[in-house]
């Protein structure tokens, strides 16, 4: 067992931290970035922040929302560094080449359209209706994790899923 | 002196320039930013929000849809696999590597440690006595 996995960490052992967290961490950075190259980069990165600070925990919030939180800065932080040193337009994160578009999704919609129909939310709003439509938190919850007013979470996800709408209408025919 | 208010954002939104917001109606909006100041003002504004829900809820969205939005949002973003082992590893990677560091920084530490045991107090270079010298000379 390397020293990872055995490692406890204020009562909390870390791999069932990683193993609880990962996907949605993963789900979360790749909202933002739009790639899954570094959305992989960011999941590392988010969990060796989680490791270094377990111990700075305090439980004030669920663990989920300050994982997440890190996960959110992380994954802002990522994508700015990205746009700041990519001069080359090509070197950005490719949207198109990030999912395979041809995938079906419950043999009706292709994930591409919906993934164009995201791709149309900016990136705040794409993080609350991943966190809220996939990893089910609530409105609070999602507040304090990306740092922003409740009504401010309520209203861009009243807009997304009136948007989102309109790509899942093929899927319901 | 309401529209003042309104740009203010002191003045709730009326419920036809809430509906026009949710519908990206630029023709019902009163002037070309209005949409912009309902839109500063709702995601600031719990009651408007709750007021904007209750216009929509129902309306357009079957009691399935947020399932099937999660159903179909889980598919877009699906982790690949192997993602954990991949974090346990750079863990342990970063764990390795900070190890060796901190045994690195011991060894310059045990050369600084050697060097102010071997040296006299009052020898240049040395820590050990300069403060207490310069007081002595300053008396």
């Amino acid at each position: 067992m390397s020293p990872a996995e055995a490692s406890r960490i204020g009562g909390y052992v870390l791999e069932d931290i990683v193993v609880e967290h990962s996907a949605a961490v993963f789900r979360l950075a790749q909202s933002v970035v739009r790639d899954a190259s570094l959305a992989d980069d960011v999941t590392q990165e988010t969990f060796i922040k989680v490791w270094k600070h377990l111990d700075t925990f305090r439980g004030e919030s669920s663990m989920r929302s300050w994982v997440l939180r890190i996960a959110h800065n992380q994954a802002v932080s990522t994508l700015r560094k990205v746009k700041d040193t990519a001069t080359d337009p090509s070197k950005l994160p490719d949207v198109e080449n990030s999912i395979a578009t041809t995938r079906v999704v419950e043999g009706r919609l292709a994930a591409g359209e919906l993934q164009t129909a995201l791709d149309e939310l900016d990136d705040l709003t794409r993080e609350i209706v991943v966190l809220r439509e996939i990893e089910g938190m609530s409105y609070d919850e999602i507040a304090e994790t990306l740092g922003v007013p409740i009504p401010t979470v309520k209203t861009r996800l009243l807009r997304a899923r009136r948007r989102l709408s309109v790509s899942l209408e093929g899927w319901r025919a | 002196m309401a529209s003042l208010m309104q740009r203010l954002g002191i003045l709730h939104p009326s419920r036809r320039r809430l509906l026009a917001w949710l519908e990206h109606d630029d023709g019902v909006a009163s002037n070309a930013g209005d949409l912009d100041a309902v839109n500063d003002h709702v995601e600031q504004c719990e009651r408007c929000a709750t007021r904007l829900e209750d216009l929509s809820s129902g309306a357009d969205e079957p009691a399935e849809f947020a399932e099937e939005l999660g159903a179909a949002l889980r598919q877009v973003y699906e982790p690949p696999p192997g993602i954990n082992d991949r974090v346990m590893k750079k863990i342990d990677e970063r764990e390795r590597a900070d190890r060796e560091i901190s045994l690195f920084l011991g060894l310059f530490a045990i050369a600084t440690d050697t060097a102010d045991l071997m040296l006299p107090d009052d020898s240049p270079g040395s820590n050990n006595g300069g403060d207490r010298r310069n007081r002595e000379e300053e008396t």
